[in-house]
C-alpha cells in the first residue's frame, strides 16, 4: 500500500510524512499527477493561505487527478488542516476562491463573540466525535491553529466538532471515502497518530 | 476555548540543550533529541525551542554513543527533532530573512519566533505574516523591569536596550502581523521564584492575540499561579523541566489540583515507548563495519576535515573533548570549575538549610506503620556509601535499607568493605548478583559495540535500586555525589538535581537501553529482566524520587574517607592503581580505575586521573603543573588488569587492541606512521 502526500509547496509536509513513516507506512511526496494515479489513499496537507495554495494544485495541472481519484476511484482521502479546507466549495480567505467542492460548503473566518476567544484559534482543543464518524470514537483533544474553519452545507458531513465562543464549529468532515481534519493530527501526539493510523487502515 | 497550554522552552547552545541564567550563564545539559523524545512521552502541548548558538556548526559526533548524529547545523537538528516527536514545535533564534523562516519550517517547526530583527525591522514581522500566516508568526520580547518599576524591551539576548516599552511594542507587533506573543521576563529569567505576573497580565490584556508567558518558574505551582492571575494562553519554562523525573506530568497534575483545566497527564503512550526503538539491521551493520575495522587493523573511521580542535581549561587539566559535554566562558575555564567556586562559596547557615529541606523529604516519605524501611540507600560498598549510610543513620536516625547491584568485578578490599556494612551500620542489604554467564556476555559485547566492558555496572547500577524502589514501595532513593554532572559543571546548586530516566539512559548507558542486547549471542528479554527500569507510571503512583545527597550536606570526599576508615573500619587499597594516584575510588570494579578507563583515555585521549587531578586542583590541593605531571604519568598507562578481564570474557590482546583502536576519536588521535599519537595539553 502506498500513501501519497501531495506537495503543495507548503510548510507542514514534513511533519506529516514523518507521522505516516513512524506508522511505518510508504509515502510518497509528490504533486505529479502519475504519483496521484499510482497512490492507494491520498493526503492533501498544507497550513498558510487558502488561494496559495489550491493556485498550487491548478498550476501543476493536479485537481482533475485529484478528484476523479476520489470520486470515481473512491480512493481514500484525507485534508489535513488547509488540505480540509480545500475540500470546501468556496473559501472567503482573502477574496472569494474556488475549491475542489468535494463536500459542499464555504470556509470562513472565525468570528468570536465572547471574551477570552482569540484568532487564530490555537491551542489544544476537545473534539466531540458525532455522527458515523470512522477515524475517531472517542472525544480526545487536538492542536488546532487556525483562523478560518469550515462551514458545511450539509451537516451530515460533519462527523467532529469544537466549541468556539458559544458556536459548534465543525473540524471533521467525512463523506465516504472522503475526510478532512482541521486540527493536526502529526502533531497531537498519541490521538494524533491514532486517527492517521485509522486512515490508512480504511 | 483552546485549553491552557504548559509549553516547555528548550534551549539550544551549538547542538546541545543548555541551562541558562540571567541570560548569560549556559551550562550544558545534553544532547537534545534524549529529552524531546523524554517531552515527547508525557504529550507535551508545546515545545520551543531558541537557538542561542552563535555560531551555525556544531560537532556531536562520538562513536561510542548510541544516538548518533551526523549533522552540523541548526536546520540539521530540527529535522531530526522532528523526526521523534509529535507534537507542535515553535523554533526561534537567529532568524533574520523569510528564507530562514522557510528553512525552520520545512525542516518540521509548526511556528517560528522573531525576536531582534522585528524591533530592527517591524516589516519583517508583516512580510513573514503575508508570506507564511500570521498562525505561525511568533513574535519574542524579552523585558527587563527598571529598578523605578518601567520596564523596557532588550534584545541581542537580553543585553541590548531598546527605549521601547513591551506594552506599546507588542501592540505594534500585534498590528505587523504577529499570530502570538512570547513575553519573557529577563530578571525573572533562571530565578526560579515565579513569573512576572504584573508584565503577564498587561500584556494578554492589550492584545486579541494569544500570549505565551515565560521566565521565573521553580515550582510546579507555578504554572497554575500564571494562568489563574493572567490572561494568558499558555505558560513556558526551562529549567524546572531538566532536572526532575516526570518534570512535565507532576507540573500537569499540580495544575489540575489547583483547578486549571489543562489537557491529562500523559504517560507511558503505547505509541511512544520509552525505551529506544533501535534499527536492527543498521545496528548490525555498522558492528560489522567496526570488526572489519578491527579485522584490518585500521583505526576508528575517518571524520571529515571539519572539526573543532580539542583544547584545555585554563584552570584545571579538563579537554573540551570529553565524556561530559564541556562549556568554557570567555576566559577559557569550564563550566565544573566555575561551578565548584559556586559551592565554595555556600555559606554554613545555607547548607544549615540545605540539610533541613533533605530531613523535610525524608520525614514526608518514612514508614509510619513500620512495615517498610524510610528509604534505599544504593550502595556500592565504596567510601560514598559509608558516608551515605552514616549519614542517614547515624545521624538522621532514619532507617535505609541498602541496595547494591553486584558486577562480580569486586576487588578483595572492596568485597570486605561491602560485606561489612550490614555489621557496622547494623542495616538490611539487598546485593543483587546477576548470572555470571550473562555478565560476560555483557562485558564483551558492552566492548565491541560501545567500548565499554562495563556499560552492564553503569546501567545495573542505575537500574536496580529504583526498580527495587517501586517493587518494595519505597518512595526515596538516596544516591551520593551528582558525580558526572558535578566535574563537568551541568547544573547550579540552586536547581537540586534529581535522578531521572533521561540521565540513566544518555549519559550513565550511553544511550544504550537494556533492549539493545536482546537476541544477542543469545541474551533473552528474560535475562534483562533486572535492567528494565519501572515505568512512569509506577514512578509517578509511589511518587518515587532519587536524591543527591551532596545537594544537601557538604561534600569533602577527603574528609568523609578519613571518617569512615577511623569509625567503620573502611580500608582503602593495600596497592595503589595503575592508571591513578589516588588510591580509595571504585574498589567496587577492579576494571573500573583499569580496563574500563583505559578504554576511556583510547577514546578521548584522557583518563581517570584527570578527572582525579581535576577535582584536588578544584579542591586547591594541586596546582594545575602538579597535575598535567601526574596525568602524563598515569593517563596513558596499560593496565594489569587487562589479563584478567582477557581471560573472563575470552579474548586475546591483539583482537582487543585492534577493537579498542576503532573507539579512538579522530578529532584528538592521529596515526603518524603506525603509532597513535595526540596533541598533548602541554602543546
Amino acid at each position: 500500500m502506498s500513501i501519497i502526500i501531495i506537495d503543495t509547496g507548503t510548510a507542514n509536509i514534513t511533519s506529516v510524512s514523518n507521522a505516516f513513516k513512524y506508522l511505518g507506512k510508504n509515502v510518497v511526496v509528490s504533486s505529479d499527477a502519475e504519483d496521484i494515479a499510482k497512490a492507494d489513499k491520498i493526503v492533501l496537507p498544507g497550513v498558510g493561505a487558502f488561494s496559495y495554495a489550491i493556485n498550487a494544485l491548478e498550476s501543476k495541472n493536479i485537481k482533475d487527478e485529484i478528484r476523479n481519484s476520489v470520486t470515481k476511484e473512491e480512493k481514500p482521502f484525507l485534508g489535513i488542516c488547509l488540505g480540509m479546507q480545500m475540500l470546501a466549495t468556496v473559501s472567503m480567505e482573502g477574496g472569494e476562491h474556488g475549491g475542489l467542492n468535494l463536500i459542499p460548503g464555504r470556509v470562513v473566518p472565525l468570528q468570536p463573540e465572547q471574551a477570552g476567544f482569540r484568532v487564530p484559534n490555537v491551542g489544544w482543543c476537545n473534539v466531540e466525535a458525532v455522527g458515523e464518524n470512522r477515524l475517531l470514537k472517542e472525544d480526545k483533544s487536538f492542536y488546532h491553529i487556525h483562523s478560518y474553519y469550515f462551514q458545511c452545507e450539509n451537516k451530515e458531513h460533519v462527523v467532529g466538532t469544537i466549541n468556539y465562543s458559544g458556536n459548534v464549529i465543525p473540524v471533521m468532515v467525512q463523506d465516504k471515502n472522503i475526510f478532512g481534519v482541521q486540527f493536526h493530527p502529526e502533531k497531537s501526539h498519541d490521538g494524533g497518530l491514532a486517527l492517521l493510523d485509522k486512515f490508512t487502515n480504511i | 476555548m483552546a485549553l491552557p497550554r504548559l509549553i516547555p522552552v528548550i534551549l539550544l547552545k551549538n547542538g546541545q540543550i543548555v541551562r541558562s541564567q540571567g541570560f548569560n550563564t549556559h551550562q550544558v545539559i545534553g544532547n537534545p533529541i534524549h529529552t524531546i523524545q523524554r517531552l515527547n512521552n508525557w504529550g507535551v502541548d508545546e515545545l520551543i525551542l531558541l537557538d542561542i548558538s552563535e555560531h551555525d556548526y556544531h560537532d556531536m559526533r562520538r562513536e561510542d554513543l548510541q544516538v548518533k548524529y551526523s549533522g552540523a547545523n541548526t536546520i540539521d537538528l530540527l529535522r531530526m527533532i522532528s523526526k521523534v516527536s509529535f507534537m507542535p514545535l515553535t523554533f526561534g533564534g537567529r532568524i533574520r530573512s523569510l528564507d530562514d523562516i522557510k528553512a525552520r519550517l520545512s525542516a518540521g517547526a509548526d511556528k517560528v519566533v522573531i525576536n531582534t530583527q522585528g524591533i530592527n525591522d517591524p516589516g519583517f514581522i508583516s512580510d513573514s505574516a503575508k508570506m507564511f500566516g500570521s498562525q505561525c508568526i511568533v513574535v519574542s520580547i524579552d523585558a527587563y523591569k527598571h529598578e523605578n518599576g518601567s520596564y523596557e524591551v532588550m534584545t541581542e539576548g537580553g543585553s541590548k536596550s531598546t527605549g521601547l516599552s513591551p506594552f506599546e511594542w507588542c501592540q505594534h507587533a500585534e498590528s505587523y502581523g504577529a499570530g502570538e506573543i512570547l513575553i519573557n521576563s529577563i530578571n525573572q529569567d533562571g530565578v526560579g521564584a515565579g513569573y512576572d505576573i504584573d508584565l503577564l497580565k498587561k500584556v494578554s490584556e492589550i492584545v486579541d492575540i494569544p500570549v505565551i508567558g515565560c521566565g521565573g518558574v521553580g515550582r510546579y505551582e507555578h504554572f497554575a499561579a500564571g494562568l489563574m492571575n493572567t490572561k494568558v494562553d499558555a505558560v513556558a519554562a526551562a529549567n524546572i523541566f531538566h532536572y526532575y523525573e516526570l518534570s512535565y506530568p507532576l507540573a500537569k497534575k499540580a495544575c489540575l489540583d489547583m483547578g486549571v483545566n489543562v489537557r491529562p497527564v500523559m504517560m507511558d503512550s503505547p505509541w511512544f515507548p520509552r525505551q529506544p526503538v533501535y534499527d536492527t539491521d543498521i545496528e548490525q551493520e555498522s558492528y560489522d563495519e567496526r570488526m572489519l575495522r578491527a579485522q584490518n587493523k585500521e583505526g576508528p573511521k575517518p571524520l571529515d576535515k571539519k572539526f573543532d580542535k580539542v583544547h584545555w581549561c585554563s584552570k584545571c587539566v579538563y579537554p573540551s573533548i570529553n565524556a561530559a559535554p564541556m562549556e568554557f566562558d570567555e576566559d577559557g575555564v569550564c563550566m565544573g570549575c566555575r561551578m565548584s567556586g559556586k559551592k565554595v562559596d555556600i555559606p554554613e547557615q545555607e547548607w544549615e538549610s540545605r540539610k533541613q529541606k533533605l530531613i523535610n523529604i525524608l520525614e514526608e516519605n518514612r514508614s509510619k506503620d513500620g512495615s517498610r524501611p524510610d528509604c534505599i540507600i544504593a550502595v556500592s560498598g565504596g567510601k560514598d556509601s559509608y558516608f551515605q549510610t552514616h549519614y542517614i543513620k547515624n545521624v538522621l536516625g532514619f532507617n535505609p535499607l541498602l541496595i547494591t547491584y553486584y558486577g562480580n568485578n569486586y576487588s578483595e578490599v572492596g568485597q570486605r568493605n561491602l560485606l561489612r556494612m550490614k555489621e557496622v551500620f547494623d542495616v538490611d542489604h539487598i546485593i543483587y548478583q546477576p548470572s555470571v554467564g550473562l555478565l560476560k556476555k555483557l562485558n564483551r559485547l558492552g566492548f565491541e559495540i560501545m567500548g565499554d566492558m562495563n556499560w552492564h555496572n553503569h546501567i545495573g547500577i542505575c537500574t536496580i535500586p529504583m526498580k527495587m524502589a517501586t517493587q518494595l514501595e519505597i518512595p526515596v532513593v538516596i544516591w551520593g555525589e551528582h558525580g558526572y554532572g558535578d566535574l563537568s559543571g551541568q547544573f547550579s546548586m540552586n536547581d537540586f538535581v534529581e535522578w531521572t530516566y533521561r540521565t540513566r539512559l544518555e549519559h550513565y548507558c550511553r544511550g544504550y537501553e537494556w533492549n539493545y542486547v536482546v537476541e544477542k549471542n543469545g541474551i533473552t528479554k528474560q535475562d534483562m529482566s533486572a535492567f528494565q527500569y519501572p515505568s512512569d507510571t509506577k514512578i509517578f503512583e509511589l511518587g518515587l524520587r532519587g536524591i543527591h545527597l551532596s545537594n544537601y550536606v557538604k561534600w569533602e570526599a577527603n574528609e568523609h574517607a578519613a571518617m569512615v576508615q577511623e569509625k567503620y573500619g573502611f580500608e582503602s587499597s593495600d596497592e595503589p592503581f595503575d592508571r591513578t594516584y589516588r588510591t580509595m575510588s571504585n574498589l567496587d570494579d577492579i576494571h573500573e580505575n583499569g580496563v574500563h578507563d583505559y578504554m576511556k583515555w583510547i577514546k578521548l585521549g584522557y583518563g581517570r586521573c584527570t578527572d582525579h587531578a581535576t577535582k584536588d586542583i578544584r579542591a586547591g590541593l594541586l596546582t594545575r603543573e602538579e597535575a598535567i605531571k601526574l596525568v602524563q604519568k598515569y593517563d596513558p598507562v596499560k593496565p594489569g588488569d587487562l589479563k584478567r578481564w582477557l581471560e573472563y570474557v575470552n579474548m586475546n590482546e591483539d583482537d582487543f587492541d585492534a577493537i579498542a583502536d576503532t573507539f579512538r576519536d579522530p578529532r584528538v588521535w592521529r596515526n603518524e606512521n603506525g603509532k597513535w599519537v595526540k596533541t598533548e595539553i602541554t602543546d
